[in-house]
């Protein structure tokens, strides 16, 4: 089972690897075609010349959180305190709760001080959430 | 838009854990990202252009973006019945309003600029449910700035400006 979940991808090894990885290309047009594939593949990519050779450098970049708050919301351990309520996240804390996102701008507001505050919904922990739009 | 930053045309979000279960207890995870809406492109600004940040549902179904009515009030839409269409969803006819409003998304923490999106904003009617519960980010406005891969296997999203390689 271990070595089950050992298992990965080339994309989540690429992603978690903090190295660099290179290729070279010395004729033209291949060059060229085998440029634009990588480049579609792989979106984290520079392209430098290097004693007359390019090279491709693939980047690598996490898929991560957007920002501090989103982090704190994915590592939070107490969501179901606020299971089917709307919160305002600021920082690593949670500023206001509420059922409705109206009153919850309205009281975020008062402590967010010029700051913009993340409002998240909590789903309802007994219902089942399956969407079809 | 012309003064996007090159590390702006390239993103990648991991799809967002809406801390529910699924029939087999999994965590279901969706193709949400972190935006900001408001009125203008102004500067915001509490009593005249106010920004909300949310996340926001990335739908290719969807030819416009919907969002609910409270948010459309926190943000001081301008909601006019000369603008009120009939709408579609998955749940039925409803009517809609429409106008545009300001989106960005945030990545690493920055900020990236989409601008103008037309959205559609109900007005009270049961069958509007769905649409008064989620914000969508629809086509128009977005998804003909980006070329967007879903990759559901990784529970990646990717965005890559068109134009931009």
């Amino acid at each position: 089972m271990m070595a089950f979940h050992n298992k990965r991808t080339d994309e989540e090894t690429r992603m978690s690897n903090p190295n660099w990885m290179m290729t070279s290309m010395a004729d033209g047009q291949n060059e060229a075609r085998h440029d634009s594939r990588i480049l579609q593949r792989c979106p984290h990519t520079i392209r430098v010349k290097f004693q007359s050779q390019y090279y491709i450098i693939w980047l690598a970049v996490r898929a991560h959180m957007s920002s501090p708050e989103s982090k704190f919301l994915e590592e939070m351990g107490n969501k179901e305190q606020y299971s089917g309520q709307w919160i305002a996240i600021l920082g690593a804390q949670v500023v206001a709760n509420g059922r409705s996102i109206t009153d919850v701008y309205a009281k975020a507001a008062k402590s967010a001080k010029g700051k913009t505050p993340l409002f998240v919904e909590i789903p309802d922990k007994n219902k089942e959430q399956t969407l079809i739009l | 838009m012309a003064n996007t930053p090159r590390w702006a045309n390239r993103m990648r979000f991991r799809y967002h854990s809406d801390h529910n279960r699924d029939n087999e207890r999994n965590a279901v995870k969706r193709p949400k990202i972190e935006i900001v809406i408001r009125k203008s492109p102004e500067p915001a600004n509490a009593s005249g252009n106010p920004e909300l940040r949310i996340f926001g549902l990335v739908d290719s179904g969807a030819d416009i973006s919907p969002i609910p009515r409270s948010m459309a009030e926190i943000i001081g839409l301008d909601l006019d019945d000369a603008t009120v269409k009939t709408t579609r969803s998955a749940s039925g006819e409803f009517s809609t309003y429409r106008t545009t409003m300001h989106l960005e998304i945030i990545y690493e923490e920055k900020r990236v600029d989409v601008g103008s999106v037309e959205v559609a904003v109900p007005k009270t009617d049961p069958k509007a449910k769905d649409v008064e519960e989620y914000i969508l980010i629809g086509r128009r406005g977005f998804f003909d700035k980006y070329r967007i891969t879903f990759d559901e296997a990784q529970k990646i999203i990717r965005l890559c400006r068109i134009g931009r390689q």
